[in-house]
């Protein structure tokens, strides 16, 4: 049976009507920090955090790698790159694993912390990943990194990650 | 009455509900800039009593109130006297920083700036005298919070605006159910009456038929050999209106009938011709030329006596409305709905008001009329899946526009 143009009308109002309703309740900003993850960075908000890892970057997480941190009473989503990138270089993460990040710290359109992280540090396992230069440019765009520390008492420094496609290296310690 | 009643009601709630929501989204942007104000007011007030009670400026690293992005300290030279990044204290404040003239009422300035970062965020600056020298406070402060009072407005305007579209299409929606109901019960209701009307029509004219035929009959006899002169002339008048009601009771037998039609391909083209031969005489006898226009080859299915019968109601209708003669065009062609057959006079018209009762049975303009010609019309093609249309103005005359479906 052909639908006739009143069945049409009601299905065309009904639809509008929840797209708009569920436009309304999840609004225009859900889910979506309004960050700039891949070239944002300012200099201005840097600051260094500590705390426990809550949760790791997931295969599968979606284009972006975030590592969830508690600091004090503060939730931080540490932005460490691109999840390919993260994938190939980053350094091992367990929950619950003390950790240091140094980088550029925002708030997102989500009401969401995040830090754009420059440095990070495992502190329970010693390692350390470095994922942007001093001026924010970030290895996964081939920014050249120059390595933070060039001397540890643990045996100095390994490449690990290589040069990136583009030019752009991360140093892995 | 009680609709529109209910319609201006309806518009002026929606109107209200519509001016309130605005207002209040409106008026939430400015709210949530003086809520932010007021929060940058307060933390310069706490930064500058710190940096009275601290000339080092060293305290203010402990300074850490959770909606701030970052501050710092610029001395006159433009250098960071103090910044949350420890690392900028000592170097130059990185682009234009405008200063608050002390000519100005507000002596402080505010705005909307994009960090590096992307995050949108609101800059206040304000200059501080200290004792020992004056500072220019930059304080950079998170939006999330303070624009809460925007998002809920936009949320429930967006909710609103909504709400009142579904509930608008569902009211045109339900307005055109009760409509259309409204329309089905009345054709329902006239349907039952015609039907009624057609079989009770059917039973008297088959008992009318009988004893008309005998009454004609004896009729023409005595019209043939009066037995006085006078005699013819009255014979003549009862055979004429027995003609009459032969033809009325013969309309009404076929707008009764419900039989189903034997379908054949007719050629349409034939078809007019053959109707309009019969009228030839009565059209010249008027005064009424007839301009045809029929290509060949155009073919439908259908009933040729009835279909017969419909064109030469038609045609003799378009005669009827030109007493003093004129033009009578009937045109053939193919059309997006079918075959598509137009008979046009060119007589004084219909008015506008009549127009939509013209189908209807047993109503008539005519003074002899019997109603039932253009009624039957429509009904035969309506049995052909087809329809009828008319056209009128009136001084210009009409045109009836017949659609069947093609063979």
């Amino acid at each position: 049976m052909k639908p006739g143009p009143l069945s049409l009308l009601t299905v065309l109002t009904l639809t509008i009507s929840q797209l708009l309703i569920a436009a309304a309740f999840a609004g225009d900003d859900a889910g979506k920090s309004g960050l700039d993850f891949n070239r944002g960075y300012d200099v201005n908000t840097v600051a260094t955090v500590t705390g426990r890892v809550v949760s790791v970057p997931r295969p599968g997480d979606g284009e972006h790698a975030f590592v969830e941190l508690r600091s004090g009473n503060e939730t931080l989503n540490l932005f460490v790159g691109p999840v390919p990138h993260w994938e190939r270089n980053g350094i091992p993460l367990q929950p619950n694993d003390e950790i240091s990040a140094r980088g550029s710290k925002a708030q997102g359109k989500d009401g969401k912390s995040y830090l754009l992280t420059r440095t990070l540090e495992n502190r329970t396992t010693g390692r350390q990943v470095d994922l942007r230069n001093e001026r924010g440019e970030a290895a996964w765009n081939g920014a050249i990194m120059r390595p933070m520390h060039p001397e540890r008492p643990s045996g100095g420094q390994r490449h690990q990650g290589g040069m990136m496609r583009g030019g752009g290296g991360m140093m892995r310690r | 009455m009680t609709k529109p009643l209910l319609y201006s009601a309806a518009i002026i709630l929606s109107a209200i509900l519509l001016w309130f929501v605005l207002a209040n989204y409106r008026a939430a942007a400015p709210l949530a800039e003086e809520n932010l104000r007021g929060s940058a007011l307060s933390l310069a007030a706490a930064v500058e009593s710190m940096a009275r009670r601290d000339p080092t400026l060293d305290s203010l690293s402990t300074f850490q109130p959770p909606d701030v992005a970052f501050f710092a300290l610029i001395d006159r030279q433009g250098r960071y006297r103090f910044h949350t990044n420890p690392d900028l204290i000592g170097s130059a404040a990185q682009g234009e920083i405008p200063r608050p003239g002390a000519h100005e009422a507000a002596m402080h300035l505010e705005r909307r700036v994009v960090l590096g970062t992307g995050e949108k965020a609101y800059e206040f600056i304000l200059p501080l005298h200290l004792p020992d020298e004056d500072l220019l406070l930059r304080l950079t402060l998170h939006t999330y919070r303070a624009d809460a009072v925007v998002r809920r407005a936009r949320f429930t305007l967006t909710l609103l605006l909504s709400l009142l579209a579904t509930s608008w299409g569902l009211a045109v929606i339900i307005l055109r159910l009760a409509a259309r109901e409204e329309r089905n019960r009345r054709e329902l209701a006239q349907r039952e009456g015609l039907a009624r009307l057609g079989e009770m029509g059917a039973a008297l004219a088959h008992e009318i038929r009988n004893p008309l035929a005998g009454i004609k009959g004896f009729a023409q006899w005595i019209e043939k050999r009066p037995a006085d002169e006078r005699n013819a002339m009255h014979a003549g008048r009862i055979v004429a209106e027995a003609r009459r009601l032969e033809g009325l009771v013969n309309d009404l037998l076929s707008y009764a009938r419900n039989d189903e039609l034997r379908q054949t391909p007719i050629a349409a083209g034939e078809l007019v011709s053959q109707a309009l031969d019969l009228i030839r005489d009565e059209a010249k006898g008027l005064g009424v030329a007839i301009r045809e226009v029929c290509p060949d080859g155009l073919v439908i299915n259908g009933n040729r006596d009835r279909l017969h019968q419909l064109l030469l109601n038609l045609s003799r209708n378009a005669l009827q409305a030109m007493p003093e003669g004129g033009e009578l065009r009937v045109a053939l062609r193919k059309g997006a709905g079918g075959i598509e057959l137009s008979v046009g006079d060119s007589g004084e018209g219909i008015p506008a008001e009549l127009v939509a009762r013209l189908f209807e049975p047993f109503y008539t303009t005519k003074p002899r009329g019997t109603g039932l010609g253009l009624a039957l019309c429509r009904k035969i093609a309506e049995e052909h899946g087809g329809m009828i249309s008319v056209e009128s103005a009136p001084g210009k005359g009409s045109v009836f526009t017949l659609t069947l479906p093609e063979a």
